[in-house]
């Protein structure tokens, strides 16, 4: 190596880019002798001499064509490459369900506490990345309406806002999927989240887009500047538009065209045995996996975990934008129930004691308000379950998560409001009723 | 501000429009500034290192040209700063740890207190460029007497993270020729960004996503994975770290300047001496003058010249990284040239042999030679441990027990897709490397000049060819932004 002088031996190994790749004597090499700030030839001639004009004219071209064409069309949403998140496998676990009755809406304050306490009804383990189905809600609505059948699932997802909930009942609740009650659990947080900086950038959003049209969303779900822009290159640009469209029917193809060969040439991967570690790492990467959460029974503990740092920073001021923002959110969700025959129940879900603290008041009384205003607005029933649920400290893990505990009261609490007001009462029995008749 | 982020692809095009509109005198400065909040946007703390390491450098660089008694003095105390900046942001805590080591093997029962050290993006590279100006005016080059000239030669953005490195003697010139753009400038730079693109985002990103999760465990691997997965990280590495060259080399492109090619077709050399001087040819160049020339070059006799190269080498090792791995990664290097100068001395007492060499066919042994000498090297440069990287040569030697084939890229199950979705390809890229390389060699001096080389009766086609780049990058974009490998050194 050291001892052959640069010049000799880049201008013997590289006979075109020579120029180029020595410094001093070819610094100028291209460059033009005009006059300083002074423009390039802006004549349009001169510009479609340009190879890379040239490329990006047909570029346009063949994205005016597919436009056009639409190749990908037919694909389904469901077929295409995405992250293992909460909300895909939530979705895949839903679209399982034929007319659940009734499906709970919320963040991880609904989800865990939900989930703990399906484990201690059901006296066994649940997982809840594949079982959404809760079992309790059922049995707690049948007490109350003899006559009761159906299935009640349990849609809350972490760090979901009132824009996901939207989403979900937008593009979730169709032919076959529709249930008859949509019960949105609503902390002070799903409204106003300060660490959340617009509806559209959620990998909730992210991966329910693809079942619908989200153009009429544009002002309200993307709110600030890179995701605006993501979605202005996707609306015009075909190719960023249908790119997991392609990739995933690329991605078959070749592999149907690949398969003779592969097939002979290796055994089946020792490495699709998905070890913990796998496991882990897709947990890090905002994935997660089958196996790794599950509720256990009787698995009470007293112990608590200190949020509070977190939990104060999520109220580190009102949010005045992102609470309008949302609320706007809220009316689209509730108009988009009512307009599919689903009677909504706004529920406000409990805070602990130590929570509560660190929630300035008129934000707080602000939620309330809100909910109770949306409530009359769209005639649908409102529970205010830190009036009607006796929540102590011991029913939370955190300054806002409940525990099995804070479960049971919760569904309690829900399951007696949907029985004791007619409205959701009316279409909880009558479906039975209808069901019972077809019997 | 990662070459292959939207964040760059805005940033670029604003600092060119913006320079290009801009008044001449007014150019360095602003480029200056840019080079600053680029580097800003990684760490804006370390913006001060590499300012106070400026200032140094030039009043350093001033001091020994000045300087007629005690220059050289000047020169080592300026080059000991360097280096020993260097030495503590790279090694002070792999040393730290090793002591520590030591001491508790030793049955000490001290230790030194272990504090993680960030490293500064670039500092490898912008100090090599520090250390090549002192030594270069100390040898009688003028030193660089404008301030904002010689601040912008280590930040110029294109280059800053990750080199080509250049030479001061054919940086500063640049900034002194009122130049305005051309067509083929311009033409030629948005075609070296592409193509630098297409090199990190199709190709070096799907390999990366089948090394990742099948190199650290050789336990599930076979023989034949094992060598299958070095060579793809070869093609890994090369993909990478040229496809960041030439989007560095097409950003200086369209500002008009011009930065020494770093890899020129490094897979077809017949030897591992011929190799390195196609394979990051600025940091081999800057071996050959600053490190293996000093140590006394092979001006005094083949041993002392077998020493000199394994002791460049194996520093050159530790430059890429502070590890015993990184060392040993060096020191085989450093074997592999001097078994290969140890051959070629051979050769040249032998006619038979001379002839022998001469022909295609021991060319193409060559090739393939070198290329898997340089594939075993990649298992410590790639794996953390040398625990690991025992077991990953057993299994590569045949000296572990063997597993089934695993590496079929259709039936394994990427835990996710965050990552490129092509990995189906991946064989099919490789054998698509090796057919584009040889094109490329063929083509080489009997075509337009290019990114790619086109006969001259194909020229028509280029646009076509940038437009399919293009198209093929949009679809297959991740999500995320993958680091350049280089960038850790």
């Amino acid at each position: 190596m050291p001892s052959s002088p640069p010049p000799t031996l880049q201008t013997k190994v590289d006979g075109t880019s020579k120029t180029r790749a020595l410094g001093t004597a070819n610094a100028s090499a291209g460059i033009g002798s005009q006059p300083e700030g002074k423009l390039p030839d802006s004549k349009l001639t001169t510009v479609c001499k340009s190879k890379v004009f040239q490329a990006a004219a047909l570029v346009v071209l063949a994205n005016l064509l597919l436009v056009i064409t639409n190749p990908f069309k037919g694909v389904d949403p469901d077929s295409l490459p995405t992250l293992k998140s909460w909300v895909f496998w939530t979705t895949q676990d839903y679209r399982q369900e034929v007319d659940p009755k009734v499906v709970l809406l919320g963040s991880s304050l609904l989800m865990n506490s939900v989930w703990m306490q399906e484990a201690e009804h059901l006296q066994k383990n649940v997982d809840i990345v594949v079982n959404r189905r809760t079992t309790y809600l059922e049995s707690v609505i049948s007490k109350y309406i003899k006559s009761y059948q159906g299935t009640c699932f349990n849609f809350g997802l972490p760090g979901s806002m009132v824009s996901d909930d939207y989403m979900i009942a937008r593009t979730q609740f169709d032919k076959g999927h529709t249930p008859k009650v949509m019960v949105l659990c609503l902390g002070p947080r799903d409204l106003m989240d300060t660490s959340f900086s617009c509806a559209g950038a959620t990998t909730a959003f992210k991966y329910l887009e693809r079942f619908t049209d989200t153009k009429d969303l544009l002002d309200i779900a993307y709110t600030s500047a890179w995701p605006k822009i993501n979605f202005m290159l996707r609306e015009y640009i075909y190719f960023v538009d249908k790119k997991y469209h392609s990739q995933s029917v690329l991605g078959e193809q070749a592999k149907a065209a690949l398969n003779p060969v592969y097939a002979k040439a290796a055994a089946p991967s020792a490495f699709n045995v998905k070890t913990d570690f796998d496991k882990q790492f897709a947990f890090y990467r905002s994935e997660v996996e089958k196996g790794v959460f599950i509720a256990k029974p009787n698995a009470q503990t007293d112990s608590f975990y200190d949020n509070g740092k977190d939990w104060k920073k999520r109220f580190k001021n009102s949010n005045d934008e992102m609470f309008d923002n949302q609320k706007i959110w809220l009316n689209k969700c509730l108009s988009e129930a009512k307009a599919k025959g689903i009677i909504p129940v706004l529920v406000n879900m409990p805070v602990s004691e130590l929570g509560i603290k660190y929630i300035p008041p008129m934000v707080y009384k602000r939620h309330v308000d809100t909910l109770i205003e949306m409530s009359a607005k769209y005639d649908c029933p409102y529970v205010d379950t830190m009036k009607e649920g006796q929540f102590d400290m011991k029913d939370f893990s955190d300054y806002g998560h409940m525990d099995a505990s804070g479960g049971r009261k919760i569904i309690d609490i829900i399951g007696r409001s949907l029985a004791g007001d007619e409205r959701t009462k009316a279409v909880l029995t009558s479906s039975a009723a209808v069901k019972a008749g077809g019997n | 501000m990662l070459f292959n982020s939207a964040a760059y692809l805005v940033f670029l095009p604003i600092v060119v429009a913006i320079y290009w509109f801009m008044p001449f005198r007014y150019r360095t400065a602003f480029l200056l500034l840019a080079s600053y909040v680029f580097y800003m946007t990684w760490k804006p703390i370390y913006l001060v290192l590499i300012i106070a390491l400026t200032a140094f450098n030039y009043f350093a660089g001033i001091a020994i040209e000045k300087q007629k008694a005690q220059r050289k003095l000047v020169l080592i105390g300026s080059l000991a700063a360097n280096i020993l900046t260097l030495a503590y942001f790279k090694y002070a805590y792999f040393a730290i740890d090793a002591t520590n080591s030591v001491l508790s093997i030793a049955g000490r029962k001290i230790s030194y207190p272990l504090h993680e050290i960030i490293l500064p993006l670039g500092i490898s590279f912008f100090v090599f460029e520090f250390i090549h100006y002192l030594v270069d005016v100390y040898k009688g080059s003028p030193a660089v007497k404008a301030p904002l000239e010689f601040a912008l030669f280590p930040s110029f953005f294109p280059t800053q993270i990750a080199g080509p490195i250049k030479r001061f003697q054919d940086f500063v010139p640049q900034l002194h020729k009122p130049a305005k753009i051309t067509l083929k400038d311009f033409d030629e730079g948005v075609e070296l960004i592409l193509w630098g693109l297409f090199k990190k985002v199709i190709v070096a990103d799907s390999v990366a996503v089948v090394i990742d999760k099948c190199m650290p465990h050789p336990e599930m691997l076979s023989t034949f994975d094992c060598w299958s997965l070095l060579w793809a990280f070869a093609i890994q590495v090369y993909f990478d770290f040229s496809g960041y060259t030439d989007i560095a080399r097409g950003s200086a492109a369209l500002l008009g300047f011009k930065v020494p090619l770093n890899f020129n077709l490094p897979f077809l050399a017949g030897s591992i001496t011929e190799y390195w001087r196609r394979w990051h040819i600025s940091l081999s160049l800057w071996l050959r003058d600053y490190l293996f020339f000093p140590l006394g070059g092979s001006k005094h006799g083949t041993l002392a010249t077998l020493r000199n190269v394994m002791i460049t080498f194996t520093l050159a090792g530790l430059w890429h990284g502070a590890g015993l791995n990184y060392i040993i990664f060096g020191a085989f290097h450093g074997f592999w040239l001097n078994c290969n100068r140890v051959w070629r001395i051979q050769v040249e007492k032998s006619a038979l042999l001379i002839k022998l060499t001469e022909t295609k066919l021991f060319h193409c042994f060559g090739v393939l030679l070198t290329f898997n000498c340089l594939a075993i090297t990649l298992v410590t440069f790639r794996l953390p441990s040398m625990e690991l990287s025992g077991r990953y040569f057993q299994k590569l030697f045949m000296l572990a027990p063997q597993t089934a084939n695993s590496i079929n890229p259709l039936a394994m199950t990427i835990p996710s897709i965050e990552g490129p979705a092509n990995f189906a390809l991946f064989p099919v890229i490789l054998i698509s490397i090796v057919i584009g390389h040889l094109i490329s060699h063929q083509l080489q001096g009997k075509s337009e000049p290019g990114v790619l080389p086109l006969p001259k009766p194909l020229q028509a086609l280029r646009p076509a060819y940038l437009a399919a780049i293009a198209i093929l990058l949009l679809l297959f974009a991740p999500d995320g932004t993958p680091s350049f490998v280089y960038f850790q050194f």
